[in-house]
Parts: C-alpha cells; structure tokens; sequence
C-alpha cells in the first residue's frame, strides 16, 4: 500500500526539482593588474645576478690547462 | 496569497546552449538577473498571464500528464519565483519599475569590491567600432602578426638595468591601456555576436586591484560563441602586444616597451589560469557546459571518492561529455582541488615570509616614500607609493585569503556534524 505514496513523492520530488531555477551568476570577465615592480624588479634581480655571476666566472684564470 | 500569478512583463525567455542535453532556457529579468530554467518551468510560466487561475492551470497541467496540484502549484511559484521578483498578482496593477529598483546581484567571493568606471553605453560605443577585429580576414593575419612579433620580443634580451623609475611610469601606464583594450576585447565579441556589452570597471580581486568586463548577456549566447567571448580578451591584448613589440623594434629595442611585452604576456598567462575564475576558468565552463564548473567539479570528486570507500554517494548532474571532454574534466576537478590544498600551504609560506619581513621592509619603504615625496619627483612618488600599496596588498590579501578559507571550513564542518541539529527548528517553523 505505501509503494504508490512513495512513487508519487518521488515523481513530485522530481517535478519539483526540475521546475526549480538555477541562478547564473553574474559574468565577470576579470583581468588582475601585475605590479610592474614586483614582476619585473625580480626578474632584473635574476639578471643582473647572472651578468655578476658570468662576469666572475670569465674573470676567473681557466684551472683546466 | 497569489491566486493570479502573471509572469512580470519585463522577463524574457532565451534558449540556453547547455551542451545537447535537455531543452533549457535563461530566464533574463529587466534587472539583468538571469536563470537556468527547464523547458517544463518555461512552459508552465509563460501561461501565467493574470487571469488564469492556478486551479484551472493546475487542471490544465494535469491533462497534459504533469501530475501538480494548485497547492504544489502556489508552493512552487511562492517559494521559487515569488522572491525572484519575476510573479505579480494578477489582480493587481504592475509595481512600477519594482524591478529596475533592485539592487543588481553583485558577484562574491573572491571578489569583494566593483566600480563600474565605463558606463555600459560607451562600452557598447567601442565595441561597435572594434568588433570588425572579429572576421576572418582580419583575424588570421593579426594572429601571425602576434606569433611573429613573440619570436621577436623573445629573441631580444631585456636590459632591465636600463629601467628608471620613469620607465615604470610608462610601463604602468600602457599594461592599464592593455588591460582596458583587453576588457574591449571582450565586448567587442559579445557586440560581434549581436549581444550588448556591459560595463567596464575596476575593483578588488581578494585585495589584488582587477579590472572586469561585465559579459553576463553571454549565458544567453551558443557555447562556441561564449568561448570567443572568453577568449576575446587575450586576444586583443595580444595585438596590444604586437603593436608594443613594432614600437620597440623601431626604437632600438626599447627596455620599456619590451619590458611591457613581458608583462602583457604574464597578465594574458594569468587570465588563462582555469584554476582561478578568470578568462580561462570561464573558457573551460563554456566548453565543457557546466556553469557552475569549480562547485560542480568538487561534488564529482566527493561522490567519487565516497563511491570508492563504498559509502553511498550523489553524483552532480552532468552534461553528456565525450571521451576527451571527460579526461579534461577529471584533470580540472583533481587539478583544482589539489590547488585547494595547495593554496593553504602556499598561504601559510607567503604569510610567514611576508609578515616576518613587513617590519623591517614597510618603515624603508615608508622613508623613501617621504623623501620622494619631498624630491617632489613625480615618478619616485608614483613607484613609491606603488611599493607600499603592493607590500601591503599581497600578505594582507593572503590574511584575508586564509580568512575566509578558514571561515569556510568551519561552515563545511559545522553543516557536516551539526548542521541537521540546526536545521531542524527552522524547517519546524
């Protein structure tokens, strides 16, 4: 007797669900602003890091003769 | 009690591009407000016209096999339309313009703040004027044009000590026009495809400024067009690029102009990054068709690894996704959670780190803010006061980053364990 209860609920659960909207949130397109600073003060950092450090290694008498 | 319920004249029906699955519509309201509603619910509003009652609709419906009685009836529309703002009483007068007075559904986390600063008519304006960027013909020689000029930019070595704080000036300055265009990019498309933009504007991205593209219209749009749209930004902002790396290659390899390159191409990098939500994590949505892609991926995760333990499991809804489709869904949602746990570890060492140095960086920095500003030189105080904003900026957006992580979790664990406990008065009441 109670099976038939239980399929009206659940077709009504289901009826429910299906008529119930979805919101679509609002579509922003976003694009985050870098610090020029920081984005680029480290990678000069790298740079010139590497230029001191070629520099020293062509400074250097080559040991290998 | 509605008893005359009138769908509100100023809603309007668009189909929604869902992937092939069922039929789906975009429920628009004049307010800009937009649902995903079944074919069903469309059905059923759009015979809400203010003279039928809800038992002869009811009676109507169920002639129709679609077994709801006028109590489901009025339940439904009280609990799901009636606070939308989208069913009046038949019986009485429209409101007048109650819609257009709503407050606009702001977006949320992690976005805290926006400022719409180009109104939506002088987007539409630009966009016009711009979206001829879109035909073939003009696309393809740019895109060669782009990949050229990269072979260049990159071949080229920067000389970074050549970089005076007036270079950073102008350095700043054209990564802002590149990142305006770049928003017209945007536009530009929706224009292209017949929509109208909204407004460009600026705001707050955790603490992080952003700038945004407002393209909400594109839920209404098929999903090919809607991945253009979310591609349209770096695009322009390549051609920016181009146009930056002929300007220094007719200037002796300018140190400012190709410093600008880079930085357009670490921005346009970043925007791609479907791990955040920005241009790329869009991009993903649209082709895979999951709007809700990030909540969607992690309730896949959950149910699968339930199912795993053999624990009972409810999988998200999901649309009927090809072999490949499949494996870039499963890799986005292991992706993103990883990332999730990621983010506390990255939080933790940004934090330590950040906040160990701020007293002994922030009061020299301070200092050489003053005496810049005593120099009374423009360009120190603009890179000056562009270093206090960004040494606080960072380790403050991951306090507030490890905040509301934390405040999440506490909700996650407080609705696992208790959370029955504590719905059970309300839905008593």
């Amino acid at each position: 007797m109670d099976k038939p209860v239980k399929d009206e609920l659940l077709v009504m659960q289901e009826l429910l669900a299906e008529l119930t909207p979805e919101e679509l949130e609002p579509r922003l397109e976003l694009q985050l602003f870098l610090d020029p600073l920081t984005s680029l003060g480290a990678s000069a950092t790298d740079q010139q890091q590497q230029q001191q450090q070629q520099q020293q290694q062509q400074q250097k008498p080559s040991t290998l003769f | 009690m509605i008893d005359y319920p009138r769908l509100s004249a100023s809603c309007s029906f668009h189909p929604f591009d869902n992937g092939g699955g069922r039929e789906e519509y975009v429920l628009a309201t004049a307010d800009g407000r937009q649902f995903r509603v079944s074919a069903l619910a469309r059905q059923i509003l759009g015979r809400l016209d203010g003279e039928t009652r809800l038992d002869q609709l009811a009676s109507q419906l169920s002639e129709e096999s679609i077994p709801i009685t006028a109590d489901q009836l009025r339940t439904l529309l009280e609990e799901k339309y009636s606070r939308l703002g989208v069913i009046e009483d038949g019986t009485s007068p429209p409101p007048e313009s109650e819609l257009g007075n709503r407050v606009r559904r702001r977006p949320g986390f992690p976005i805290l703040l926006t400022l719409n600063v180009v109104p939506q008519r002088v987007v539409g304006f630009f966009a016009g004027l711009l979206r001829f960027l879109y035909s073939p013909a003009i696309a393809l020689p740019l895109l060669a044009l782009i990949v050229w000029s990269h072979l260049g930019v990159y071949r080229t070595q920067l000389d970074a000590a050549r970089l005076t704080p007036e270079s950073y000036l102008w350095i700043t300055a054209w990564c802002l026009l590149s990142i305006v265009i770049h928003e017209l990019g945007h536009a530009a498309a929706v224009s292209r495809f017949g929509g109208q933009p909204g407004a460009i504007g600026c705001g707050l991205y955790l603490l992080l400024p952003t700038f945004y593209a407002d393209v909400s219209q594109l839920w209404r749009f098929p999903r090919r067009q809607r991945m253009v749209v979310d591609l349209g930004g770096a695009y322009f902002q390549e051609i920016v690029f181009a146009g930056f790396a002929l300007g220094a290659m007719a200037n002796g390899s300018s140190p400012e102009m190709l410093a600008t390159c880079r930085l357009i191409d670490l921005m346009v990098l970043t925007a791609l990054n479907p791990l955040f939500h920005f241009d790329g994590y869009w991009f993903l949505a649209d082709y895979l068709a999951i709007p809700k892609l990030q909540k969607t991926a992690l309730q896949t995760l959950r149910g699968v690894s339930r199912k795993l333990v053999g624990r009972p499991a409810v999988m998200p809804g999901l649309p009927k996704l090809g072999r490949f489709a499949t494996a870039v869904y499963m890799s986005y949602a292991m992706l993103s959670t990883a990332f999730m746990a990621a983010i506390v570890w990255l939080l933790y060492s940004h934090l330590s780190s950040t906040l160990l140095r701020l007293p002994r960086v922030a009061p020299q920095a301070w200092a050489q803010a003053l005496a810049a500003l005593h120099s009374g030189d423009l360009a120190q105080i603009f890179v000056q006061s562009m270093t206090l904003f960004f040494l606080f900026a960072f380790p403050l957006t991951a306090l507030v980053g490890a905040y509301l992580l934390l405040a999440r979790c506490v909700r996650l664990v407080i609705d696992r364990f208790f959370g029955s406990a504590l719905r059970a008065p309300s839905q008593g009441g």
